[in-house]
């Protein structure tokens, strides 16, 4: 589960890096083409065909680029934001989940050896049980012992 | 006379760079298409896919081809036009 979620969010944030990319290279286009249009007098062209291209065609396509470009820019690009957004949340939720249940094995896990070594005490306390405790785990198992015993 | 050589050759570059660009947008846009059509392999989700490709994708193809082909409609016959006006100015005058 977390997995997909990582390879989704990797899937999305490459989305987001293909639409920038084409806005990126849309604006580049757009500037290369006003440049060239806007020297077109300067490179020899004569007046009138400069403006009439200038007023005719040259705006309606600039028109165009800008509509592609600001609607990937004040759309698209914070769709994708909004969706990477919410799986990285789900991550960190899923992160957070797993860590809370790691811990809950790992208290079972220690309690489950504590466990095992009081029988393990016991043991050797029933067989040297005319002897005296080595230390003080081994008296508690001692003393609990005798107490079962009596 | 040298300023209708001039012209020419300007209209010339400027075809040229119009056929450029055609080109230039032609292969953003399929590169942007391969892209997000290998997104879904990539782990996208099929929603997430589904609903970008309807609502952005589509949009962007149909926007894309159409300023391609108001290059191709409009500003390249328009610049043909006034290069062979021009040529024909240049064989009159000689």
């Amino acid at each position: 589960m977390a997995q997909d979620l990582q390879l989704q969010l990797h899937a999305a944030c490459e989305l987001y890096s293909s639409a920038y990319e084409l806005a990126s290279s849309l604006h580049d286009s757009m500037q290369a083409y006003k440049c060239r249009i806007d020297n077109l007098v300067a490179s020899g062209v004569a007046i009138q065909i400069a403006d009439s291209y200038s007023e005719n065609i040259c705006n309606r396509n600039m028109n165009t680029l800008r509509q592609i470009y600001e609607s990937i820019e004040n759309r698209e690009l914070p769709w994708i934001r909004n969706i990477i957004s919410k799986l990285s949340n789900a991550i960190d939720q899923g992160q957070i989940s797993t860590k809370a249940e790691s811990f809950r094995k790992a208290s079972e896990k220690v309690q489950q050896l504590s466990d095992r070594l009081d029988n393990l005490l016991l043991m050797k306390a029933k067989k040297d049980s005319d002897g005296q405790p080595q230390n003080e785990r081994q008296y508690i198992a001692y003393n609990i012992l005798n107490n079962r015993t009596k | 006379m040298q300023d209708l050589e001039l012209q020419l050759s300007a209209l010339e570059e400027l075809r040229n760079f119009i056929i450029q660009l055609q080109n230039d947008l032609s292969e953003r846009l399929q590169a942007y298409n391969y892209r997000v059509r290998g997104l879904r392999e990539s782990g996208l989700s099929i929603q997430v896919a589904s609903t970008y490709e309807s609502n952005f994708c589509e949009a962007n193809n149909a926007a894309v081809g159409r300023l391609i082909d108001s290059l191709n409609e409009a500003d390249l016959p328009y610049i043909s036009r006034n290069i062979e006006r021009i040529i024909e100015a240049i064989e009159s005058s000689r």
